[in-house]
């Protein structure tokens, strides 16, 4: 058998190696990427006070702390029998709302507009920020950054700090909302309403009006027919920070539907010998190895997998563009990967609008902040994290101190379609033994889409992040090496 | 003239954390110093270093040297890295974009102090003997330089934005 080994995924958001295996007749048998699990977090966590949770988590992860704060808040309210007022749950979504507007223009912006907007033939060199900013101007640019950061402005307002929020506790919150603070975030989750309709725009111009690209999203080794799962509020809208989860099946149809605290009884946890990371699949079926199809316990999370679970955007303009998405891609579910970036963008829409919504609500700057604990216990908390469901879950003892942790963290829930969209990207580019150039960018593409994130990174010096294939004869020699 | 320090790594592993634990000491021992912890080096760090005249970077490094060892980088050193990360873009990638962006606004100098990591594995939010031998002195460079720029406070140091560690 042959291996080819892709090295793309540098030390920023942990490490991983995608390992394409062939079998005798030199095409693609599997791909796997392997990733480190979060060995020693859980025990870096026991014997901890509960109310550190929040603080530690967000720390595991530099890419979505806010997620990991709020799903260890909401673990925590649990695991002390309390809900937060009105107010602290308001005041706790709307800052996830600015981490949601931060992330997904990070993502669609850095990562997903390259391939589109520059193009997926594009030479690597120019497949990346500065090629997207060539072809739509600085100006945009320069709306981009200040997206961004009003984003990160509402979650620091709320959260007490920019980068590792500190307001979330057992039963509410720990800072309010004054009013000048309150016309901020106004105005800002209004702007970003209009650049979520621009972003639109620009995807429906660019990616929508060329029919090589529709092709690209539509087109076979993108397409992966799983369950989807994500959270959604009582009227079957996409919903980030609380609600039921919901699980639909290939024809769209509710197949599950579970509360936080029963977890355990609907998703189970799969052990491969050749990676560190588990592999989640549905009770109700079974885990039956890296296929997809109705029989397979396999489900997608994040943007596209949350659409796919719900059935409409519980604010007026998302929905709409959900509508329109599904309109144009030939119905709910959408089973191509490439579609999580469009999903990414009416998921922005919604984000936004709804900031506006919560920013304007008459209770959002009372003082009615938190309500008065119960004694410690077992709770479990879940997020939509920007990458998709994350569950965080506590055992206490006695004295408010953590005895047992278990979190599943997106990427984990996407870990078994990642390797399968990359296995299938690599199928059509790998035809008895000959590799074709165009491997490293489709692969890449079809990875990208999740955004996976490595969550036990490490973010040290010196960053380089070589792309290499290396292909093995059966003999384990090394045949051709691709780099950039 | 003003300065601002930005501390990157991950606090609970070990030395990579060693950012972190500068910027903390810097936020206890020199309030005026504007002094951050961003945890991962991504666009966001525009919203520190546009409007200043030096920034100073510390960050683990892994080049094969002696743990605790100081390399003093420039931009350039660390300027070649590949575009496409899984998320977002790089500290050089993010600065770059930022004199594109705002030539006028980007600091005129910027300075890289990447520590030598001994261990970036161990969930630990302490650091090794090596590196922590190596604290007081990138503390005394960060002073250094704040000094040749000849004004230490600039008033603009935003509370909350420091890191107040839990641990």
């Amino acid at each position: 058998m042959r291996t080819i080994t892709i090295d793309p995924i540098t030390r920023l958001e942990g490490h991983g190696k995608i390992s394409i295996f062939l079998n005798d007749a030199g095409n693609v048998e599997n791909a796997y990427l392997q990733i480190p699990e979060l060995r020693g977090f859980e025990r870096f966590c026991e014997g901890r006070r509960a109310e550190d949770m929040p603080i530690i988590t967000p720390r595991i992860c530099g890419v979505c702390p806010v997620a990991h704060h709020m799903a260890s808040a909401k673990a925590l309210d649990a695991a002390y029998g309390v809900e937060p007022t009105e107010t602290a749950k308001k005041l706790r979504e709307l800052m996830y709302m600015g981490y949601m507007i931060y992330d997904h223009i990070l993502h669609f912006y850095f990562l997903g507009a390259p391939d589109f907007v520059v193009g997926p033939d594009a030479p690597a060199s120019e497949r990346n920020i500065f090629g997207v900013l060539k072809k739509v101007g600085l100006d945009v640019g320069k709306q981009v950054i200040k997206h961004r950061a009003y984003g990160q402005k509402i979650t620091e307002i709320l959260g007490g700090k920019a980068t590792h929020p500190t307001c979330g506790l057992p039963g509410g919150i720990s800072k309010g909302l004054n009013e000048e603070e309150r016309r901020e975030i106004e105005d800002m989750a209004s702007s970003c309403v209009e650049f979520a309709q621009f972003s639109l725009q620009l995807f429906n111009d660019v990616v929508l009006g060329n029919k090589g690209y529709v092709d690209l999203i539509l087109s076979d080794p993108y397409q992966l027919n799983t369950y989807n799962m994500g959270m959604v509020d009582e009227d079957n809208h996409v919903n980030f920070y609380d609600g039921d989860i919901r699980v639909t099946d290939q024809g769209g149809k509710e197949f599950d539907r579970f509360k936080a605290a029963e977890y355990l009884d609907h998703i189970s946890e799969h052990v491969e010998p050749w990676t560190y990371s588990k592999f989640t699949y549905l009770n109700k079926l079974g885990w039956k190895g890296l296929i997809d199809g109705p029989d397979s316990g396999i489900y997608r999370v994040g943007p596209l997998g949350r659409l796919n679970a719900a059935e409409g955007m519980a604010t007026p303009l998302a929905d709409e563009e959900y509508r329109r998405m599904y309109e144009t891609l030939g119905g709910r579910p959408v089973n191509s990967t490439l579609a999580f970036h469009w999903a990414r963008l009416v998921e922005l829409l919604y984000a936004a609008e709804h900031a506006f919504e919560l920013s304007t609500d008459p209770e959002i700057t009372s003082k009615d902040l938190r309500n008065p604990v119960g004694t410690p216990g077992e709770g479990v908390g879940v997020v939509e994290a920007a990458r998709g469901t994350l569950y965080h879950h506590y055992k206490l003892d006695d004295e408010g101190l953590v005895k047992k942790v278990n979190l599943i963290v997106a990427t984990t829930n996407n870990y078994a379609d990642i390797c399968m969209s990359i296995r299938d990207a690599a199928k059509g580019l790998i035809k008895g033994g000959e590799v074709n150039d165009g491997l490293l960018n489709m692969v890449e593409m079809g990875f990208r889409a999740y955004d996976p994130c490595f969550a036990c990174s490490t973010h040290s010096l010196p960053g380089q992040m070589p792309m290499v294939v290396e292909v093995y004869d059966s003999q384990r020699g090394l045949v051709r090496r691709i780099e950039r | 003239m003003s300065v601002a320090v930005i501390g990157i790594g991950n606090l609970l592993r070990a030395d990579d954390g060693v950012g972190a634990h500068v910027v903390r000491r810097l936020n206890e021992g020199w309030p005026d110093i504007y002094a951050v912890d961003l945890s991962t080096a991504e666009i966001g760090v525009l919203d520190h270093v546009r409007g200043r005249e030096v920034v100073i970077i510390i960050d683990a490094i892994l080049s094969g040297a002696r743990p605790g060892s100081i390399h003093r980088l420039e931009l350039g050193d660390v300027a070649d890295e590949a575009f496409t990360r899984s998320h977002g873009l790089s500290l050089a990638s993010s600065l770059q974009l930022g004199y594109r962006l705002y030539p006028e606004e980007m600091p005129e100098k910027i300075v890289i102090l990447a520590v030598e990591a001994g261990d970036i594995e161990s969930f630990s939010t302490d650091l090794t003997p090596e590196v922590e031998a190596a604290v007081p002195e990138i503390i005394n460079e960060v002073l250094r330089e704040v000094e040749a720029v000849g004004q230490p406070s600039d008033g603009l140091k935003k509370s909350g934005l420091e890191v107040q560690s839990a641990f």
